[in-house]
C-alpha cells in the first residue's frame, strides 16, 4: 500500500500569480545556475564524478525584541543569508549520503553568504562550498564504500537518492516586517501584564517578524523560489510552588505577517488566563502515583502528538552502512514495520499537509511550497482509519517509499532531514466534550478510582515551558511533563492539581485511545523549523504518572520586589 | 586539562599598532648595531590615578543597589546563612558588527545587552564558598566552577522588572553559595590541612568612582558600503578562498556595586577594523593571514588608503607562504620578534603568575616557591600594570581602571632584575600576599579570577635590531647550526598550568623566517613553538631596544578579557619546534568563477 500523495498545486499557483516579476530570475538564482554547471565537472583521478549538484540560498530578514516585565531585554533587526551545497558522487544506488559518521555528520557545507543579491559575492561563495562539499562527498564514499567491502548489510538495497520530477516552483508571498519600535512596543507592552501577579518570577515576552526567502537550483534543472513571512510572540511565564517546583508555561501566537497577529487585548487576555492558571498551580496539591485514564485536551492533545506520534512518522533515512564504531543501532521508527498495519485505533487519520497555511481560522507555520531539497510540499495521508499508509519523505527512499513526498526539510544551517510541516490528526467520528468527559469518568469508575485525570499542558523535563522539538527516535518515550492537571472525580467535581512527570509516555500509550474529540487546538513551532501540529482533545484509556523522583529546591526566601518599593 | 589558553585568530589575532617596524620581513636596519646599553624608558602611557569619580550615576546603580540591599539585609536574616558579602557586576554593551566579503555585505548588526552577575559569598572572609575544592571529585570541581552565570537585565531602566530579575539571580546564587559552604567545610572536616592556610578574600577599602557611560557614534549604512567597496578587490587574487574585512565596535559600562560599598561605573570603547583572509597549500595546509586596527572609537580607526595597503601586503605574505617550504622540527637559537615574545610570555609566564593558581592543589605552582629566586637572566624585568593606556600613542587593549572586585588597577611587579618578585593578585590571598593588586577580571557570565591585563616585558639591557641579529648568526656558529629561526608573527598560543598534564606552552606563529648563517633568510610556514616554561625563560640571551604590542583576547576560566602583552625581540639561545597540525585536503579543485564585472577568475 503506498501512501496517499495529494499533490496539490493551489497554493503554489496562488501564489504565483501574486509575483510580478516570475520569470526574470534573481542575480542570486543566475549565479546558483552558473555555478551548477561548473560544479558538474569537479573531478579528482581515479574518482567518481558528481551525478547530482544542487545549492540552497536562504535569506533571512527578521526584527525581533525581547522583554521583561514591561522592560526591553533585548532587541536587533538582522539581515543574514545562508548558502548550502549538496554535491552527490557516485551513482543514485550508491553515494554514500545516508551513512551516518557522528562528528563528521555536523561539517556541513553551510556558510553564511554575502547579502544583498549581488551575483559575483553569491557565485564566489558557491564555488568554494561547492569545493568542500564535492571532497566530503568524495571521501565519505570511500568510506563508505571500505565499509561496505567489511560489513555485512541488509539484503534489500535500497537507492540512496531518488529520482524526481524536475519541476519549478514560485511561490512569492508578501510580507512586510514591521519597524523595530513596534515590535518593541508589543514585546514591552504584553510583558508588563506580568506586573500584575506578584507571584510570578518572570514574565519575557519574546516577539519576532521576519520574511524568508529560499532560492534552489538543481543540476537537474529543478529550481524553487520560496518567499513566505512568519510572526511570532511567545510568552513565557514562571513561578515556583511553595514545595520548590518549578513551574513554567507559554503562551505562543503565530502568524504569516505581523499584520495578521491576533489583536494585543487578544494577546493580553491569553497571557491572564494562563498567568491565572499558573498562579493556581503554584497552590494546587501534589498528585499521588496515578496510573488510569487520561483526557488530553487543549493544547496538551497537540502536544503529545508533537512529542510521541511526529517522531514515529518522521524517521531518519535508514542508513546503508555505518560508519560510527560502536554506535548503538538506531531503531528507527516504531512503526518500521508497520506499513499498511493498524497502528492507532480505528477512525483516526493523520496527515501532514505543508500546502494549507489555516485550520479554519487557525494560521498554520509549517506551510511552504517547496521543501530544502526543492520538492514541492504535497498533503500526505500517513495514517488512515488507524491504518499507516507511510511516513514522511525527503529524496533518501525507504522501503516501499522511493519518492520524495516533499518534507525534506532544514533548519536554517542544518543539512535537510525529514520534518513535519502540518502534522495533523483527526477523527472519522469525533466524540462531543460531554461524551469525553463521560467516557473518562466511566473509565476511572471501571478500573475502581475516585477520579480519572484531564492534561490541560505539558512543560519542558526540565520544568521550563514546554517547546516542539522533533524526538530522536532513540529516544523512545516522551520527557515531558504534565503540567496543567486537573482531577476529575467520578461526580464530576474537577481539582486542580501538580503532576510529577508521566511513565513511559511513548507511541504505544495511542494504542489505547478511547475517543477523540471535535475540536482541534494547534501548536505551532519557528525552531528548528516552522511546523504545527494539531489535534483534538485525546483520551487515552491508561497513563501512569508518578510522584517527583527528587526534592526540589526551596523557593526564593524574599518576594519579588514590588512596583512601590 | 587546559585551563587556560589564549584564543586564536578572530579573536586573538593582533594589532598592527605601532610595531609595524619590527614585523615585516627584514629590510633596512633601524638601528646601527652597538653593543647592549642600559635600555631607553618604555614610553608607556599611564592612565591618571583613579581618585574620585567625575559623572552622574546612571539610574541602574541605584536600581541594583535597592535590591542589593534588600538581599544582603533580609537574606538569612540573623543566622549563619547569611551572606557576609554581594556583589552585583552588570555589563551594559552596544555592539556593532559588519562583515563584508567579494564586494557586499554578509552581515551586519547593532545589538546592546545587559548582563548581571551576581557575587554572594557566605561564611567568612577567612573561610566561604570560594574555597578552592582539592582534588578528587572532579565533577564537584567543575560544577562549581560553572555555575556562576549571567542574568540577562532590562535594558531600560525600570525598577520593577531590574529588580526582578536580580532578585532570582541573587536567590540563585545564595543557594549555590550555601550549598557550596558546606562541601567546602566538609572537605575541610575529612581532609589533611592546607598547604596555604591564607584566607578567602582580602580586605579592601571600598570606592566610589562614575565615569560617563561608554557610547559611540557611527554610520552603520556608510561603514556597509566602504567595508563593500574595500572588500571588492579580493576577488581579483584568484588563489585566495575566503576573505572577510570586519569592523566591529564595543562600547561597554561597567557597573558595578558591593555590600561594603563600592559604587563604580567604567566606560569602554573598542573599535576593531580586521581583516582576514585564507588560502590552501598543494600540501593541503590551511594558510591564513590576519591583520587588525585598534582604536578607541571608530572615527579614529585608519582611512581606506592604509587598509588599502594593508590588505595587499598582508595578501601578498598570504600567496608568499603557500610557495614557503615546510619547516622541518627545530631545536635551536631563535629570535622572537615583538609580538611573538609577547605571546610567549604571555603563556610560558603571564597564566603561571595568575595568584589563584598558587593555592589550588590541581595547579602546577610553577612559581608558588619561587619568591626571591632567580628564574630569569638578570637583564630582565616583567610587571603587569593595566594602568597602562598605550604605547608609542596606540591604545593598549588590556587597560582597564578598576577590576572586577572593584580594586584600581596597579602595577604589580613580577620579575625583577631576573628574580621573580610576586603575582596578579584578585582578592583570593595566597601565601604572603594578603592584598589585591587589581588584576580580579572576568568576562560576563563568568567567576573571577585574577588574570593578566598589559604584561610588560622590559630588558634592564638592550641592544639594536641590528646588534641582536649579529648576535643571532654568532650564536648559530657557536652551537654549530646550520640555521636558526626567527618568529616574526604569531596568531596566538595556549598553556596548560594544572597538574593533570605536561607543564608547557605552545605558540603558534604564522611568519617563520629560516636564517641562515651568512644572513639570508626563506620564509618557512607549518610550525609550532613549545616548550616548558622555567627551561625556555632561561635561555633568554639578550633583548632588542624596540617594542611590539600584542592586543588580544585571552580566554581562561573567567572567560575572554582583553589583554595587551609588550615586549622587545629576544633572542633565545635555545627553543624547540614542532610541525604543527594540517590538513591534507586539495586546494580548490576549480579555479574561482569569472567575475561578472569582469576582473579575475577562470574565463
Amino acid at each position: 500500500m503506498k501512501p496517499s500523495v495529494i499533490r496539490s498545486a493551489l497554493l503554489i499557483a496562488a501564489a504565483s500569480a501574486a509575483t510580478s516579476s516570475a520569470d526574470e530570475p534573481s542575480p542570486s538564482m543566475r549565479a546558483m545556475q552558473d555555478e551548477l554547471g561548473r560544479t558538474m565537472t569537479l573531478s579528482l583521478p581515479d574518482a567518481p564524478k558528481p551525478y547530482f549538484a544542487s545549492f540552497r540560498v536562504v535569506e533571512r530578514q527578521s526584527v525581533y525584541a525581547t522583554a521583561s516585565f514591561g522592560a526591553l531585554v533585548a532587541g536587533d533587526d538582522l539581515h543574514l543569508r545562508k548558502g548550502y551545497v549538496d554535491v552527490r558522487v557516485g551513482s543514485r544506488e550508491l553515494d554514500g549520503s545516508t551513512a551516518r559518521e557522528g562528528w563528521r555528520d555536523w561539517e556541513i557545507p553551510v556558510e553564511a553568504m554575502a547579502c544583498g543579491d549581488d551575483y559575483d559575492a553569491v557565485r564566489r561563495d558557491l564555488w568554494s562550498l561547492a569545493d568542500r562539499a564535492f571532497k566530503k562527498s568524495e571521501a565519505k564514499l570511500a568510506r563508505v564504500q571500505a565499509a561496505l567491502q567489511t560489513q555485512a548489510t541488509r539484503d534489500e538495497r535500497l537507492p540512496e537518492f531518488s529520482a524526481e520530477p524536475v519541476t519549478k516552483t514560485m511561490a512569492k508571498r508578501a510580507s512586510v516586517l514591521p519597524p523595530r519600535a513596534s515590535v518593541e512596543s508589543l514585546a514591552n507592552a504584553l510583558s508588563a501584564e506580568g506586573r500584575k501577579w506578584p507571584a510570578l518570577q518572570s514574565c519575557q515576552v519574546f516577539a519576532f517578524a521576519g520574511r524568508q526567502r529560499l532560492q534552489f537550483a538543481s543540476s537537474e534543472g529543478s529550481t524553487a523560489d520560496d518567499a513566505r513571512g512568519e510572526a511570532w510572540v511567545d510568552v513565557e511565564l514562571s513561578t515556583t510552588a511553595l514545595d520548590g517546583m518549578p513551574l513554567s508555561r507559554r503562551v505562543s501566537f503565530w502568524a504569516a505577517d505581523w499584520s495578521q497577529l491576533p489583536a494585543i487585548e487578544s494577546m493580553t487576555a491569553a497571557l491572564g488566563a494562563a498567568a491565572e492558571e499558573l498562579v493556581k498551580l503554584r497552590d494546587a496539591p501534589l498528585l499521588d502515583n496515578y496510573s488510569g485514564p487520561v483526557l488530553f485536551e487543549g493544547r496538551a492533545a497537540a502536544q503529545l502528538v508533537a512529542e510521541i506520534l511526529a517522531p514515529e512518522l518522521a524517521p531518519a533515512p535508514e542508513p546503508r552502512v555505518s560508519l560510527q564504531e560502536g554506535a548503538e543501532a538506531d531503531e528507527g521508527s516504531a512503526f518500521a514495520a508497520g506499513l499498511g498495519t493498524r497502528v492507532l485505533p480505528a477512525g483516526v487519520r493523520v496527515t501532514d499537509d505543508p500546502t494549507i497555511d489555516r485550520l479554519g481560522a487557525v494560521p498554520l507555520a509549517g506551510a511552504y511550497a517547496a521543501d530544502d531539497q526543492g520538492v514541492p510540499g504535497a498533503k500526505v495521508q500517513l495514517i488512515d482509519d488507524g491504518v499507516l499508509l507511510g511516513f514522511l519523505t525527503s529524496r533518501a527512499p525507504r522501503r516501499g517509499q522511493e519518492h520524495s513526498n516533499g518534507h525534506g526539510r532544514a533548519s536554517w544551517s542544518e543539512a535537510p532531514g525529514v520534518t513535519i510541516g502540518n502534522l495533523l490528526l483527526s477523527s472519522m467520528h469525533p466524540a462531543t466534550p460531554s461524551r469525553l468527559r463521560s467516557r473518562l469518568i466511566a473509565s476511572a469508575r471501571a478500573r475502581k478510582l475516585a477520579f480519572g485525570l484531564i492534561v490541560r499542558e505539558l512543560s519542558a523535563s526540565d520544568g521550563s515551558a514546554w517547546s516542539m522539538r522533533i524526538v530522536p527516535s532513540y529516544q523512545s518515550s516522551s520527557q515531558a511533563l504534565p503540567l496543567v492537571v486537573v482531577k476529575v472525580g467520578l461526580d464530576g467535581k474537577e481539582v486542580l492539581v501538580r503532576a510529577g512527570r508521566f511513565r513511559d509516555l511513548s507511541v504505544g500509550a495511542l494504542d489505547r485511545i478511547l475517543e477523540v474529540g471535535a475540536a482541534t487546538q494547534v501548536v505551532s513551532e519557528i525552531t528548528p523549523t516552522s511546523m504545527s501540529v494539531g489535534a483534538p482533545p485525546l483520551l487515552l484509556e491508561k497513563v501512569s504518572l508518578v510522584k517527583p523522583a527528587q526534592a526540589f529546591r526551596a523557593p526564593p526566601s524574599l518576594p519579588r520586589p514590588g512596583d512601590k518599593e | 586539562m587546559t585551563p587556560s589558553w589564549t584564543l586564536a585568530a578572530a579573536l586573538l589575532a593582533a594589532a598592527a599598532l605601532s610595531c609595524t617596524a619590527s614585523t615585516r620581513p627584514p629590510s633596512t636596519p633601524a638601528h646601527p648595531s652597538r653593543p647592549a646599553a642600559p635600555a631607553a624608558p618604555l614610553p608607556l602611557e599611564l592612565a591618571a590615578p583613579a581618585t574620585e569619580g567625575r559623572s552622574t550615576p546612571s539610574p541602574v546603580l541605584g536600581i541594583l543597589r535597592a535590591e542589593l540591599s534588600r538581599a544582603k539585609q533580609q537574606l538569612g536574616k540573623g543566622t549563619s546563612d547569611a551572606p557576609y558579602f554581594v556583589e552585583y557586576e552588570a555589563f551594559d554593551t552596544r555592539s556593532v558588527r559588519i562583515r563584508a566579503e567579494w564586494g557586499a555585505v554578509i552581515d551586519s548588526s547593532d545589538t546592546r545587552r545587559r548582563m548581571l552577575n551576581v557575587d554572594v559569598r557566605v561564611g567568612d572572609p577567612s573561610l566561604d564558598n570560594t574555597h578552592p575544592l582539592r582534588a578528587g571529585d572532579p565533577f564537584e570541581r567543575l560544577q562549581s566552577q560553572f555555575r556562576t552565570q549571567a542574568t540577562l537585565l532590562p535594558l531600560q531602566d525600570d525598577p520593577l522588572a531590574i529588580r526582578a530579575a536580580a532578585w532570582l539571580a541573587t536567590e540563585r546564587t545564595w543557594r549555590d553559595a550555601r550549598e557550596q559552604l558546606i562541601r567546602v567545610r566538609s572537605q575541610r572536616a575529612v581532609q589533611a590541612a592546607e598547604d596555604d592556610p591564607s584566607p578567602d578574600f582580602s580586605v579592601e577599602r571600598p570606592v566610589t568612582w562614575l565615569d560617563s557611560p561608554a557610547a559611540f557614534d557611527l554610520d552603520r549604512g556608510a561603514w556597509e558600503t566602504r567595508l563593500s567597496a574595500l572588500s571588492a578587490g579580493f576577488a581579483r587574487r584568484p588563489e585566495v578562498e575566503h576573505a572577510v574585512l570586519e569592523v566591529s565596535v564595543i562600547a561597554e559600562t561597567r557597573f558595578l556595586i558591593t555590600s561594603e560599598g563600592t559604587t563604580l561605573q567604567l566606560p569602554t570603547t573598542h573599535a576593531r577594523l580586521s581583516f582576514d583572509a585564507s588560502t590552501t597549500a598543494q600540501d593541503g595546509m590551511g594558510l591564513h593571514r590576519y591583520r587588525a586596527f585598534d582604536a578607541r572609537l571608530p572615527g579614529e580607526l585608519p582611512d581606506d588608503g592604509i587598509v588599502q595597503r594593508a590588505i595587499a601586503e598582508e595578501l601578498d605574505r598570504l600567496l608568499a607562504l603557500r610557495r614557503a617550504p615546510v619547516a622541518e622540527p627545530f631545536a635551536g637559537p631563535v629570535i622572537l620578534e615583538g609580538r611573538a615574545a609577547a605571546v610567549f610570555f604571555h603563556e610560558a609566564l603571564g597564566h603561571r603568575v595568575e595568584g589563584h593558581r598558587q593555592k589550588d592543589d590541581d595547579e602546577g605552582q610553577t612559581f608558588a616557591r619561587k619568591l626571591g629566586e632567580r628564574v630569569l637572566p638578570d637583564i630582565i624585568d616583567i610587571f603587569d600594570d593595566p594602568r597602562a593606556t598605550a604605547l608609542y600613542g596606540a591604545p593598549l587593549n588590556g587597560h582597564y581602571v578598576y577590576d572586577d572586585e572593584g580594586v584600581a588597577s596597579q602595577r604589580a611587579s613580577i620579575v625583577e632584575g631576573g628574580v621573580f618578585k610576586g603575582f596578579l593578585m584578585s582578592r583570593a590571598p595566597t601565601r604572603g600576599f594578603f592584598h589585591s593588586n587589581g588584576h580580579a577580571r572576568r568576562e560576563a557570565g563568568n567567576f573571577i579570577v585574577a588574570r593578566q591585563g598589559v604584561l610588560v616585558v622590559q630588558p634592564r639591557q638592550s641592544v639594536s635590531t641590528v646588534a641582536l641579529r649579529k648576535r643571532f648568526l654568532d650564536e648559530l656558529r657557536n652551537q654549530r647550526k646550520p640555521y636558526g629561526l626567527r618568529f616574526e608573527d604569531i596568531e596566538g598560543g595556549y598553556t596548560n598550568t594544572t597538574t593533570d598534564g605536561p607543564q608547557a606552552f605552545k605558540v603558534l606563529p604564522t611568519i617563520v623566517w629560516k636564517v641562515f648563517e651568512d644572513g639570508h633568510e626563506e620564509l618557512v610556514r607549518g610550525v609550532d613553538l613549545e616548550g616548558t616554561p622555567l627551561t625556555v625563560l632561561a635561555s633568554i640571551l639578550a633583548a632588542s631596544d624596540e617594542y611590539s604590542v600584542f592586543d588580544g583576547y585571552c580566554g581562561a576560566e573567567s572567560g575572554s578579557v582583553p589583554v595587551s602583552a609588550i615586549s622587545p625581540a629576544l633572542l633565545l639561545a635555545r627553543m624547540e619546534t614542532a610541525r604543527s597540525e594540517q590538513s591534507h585536503e586539495r586546494p580548490p579543485l576549480l579555479p574561482p568563477p569569472p567575475l561578472s564585472r569582469g576582473e579575475g577568475g577562470a574565463r
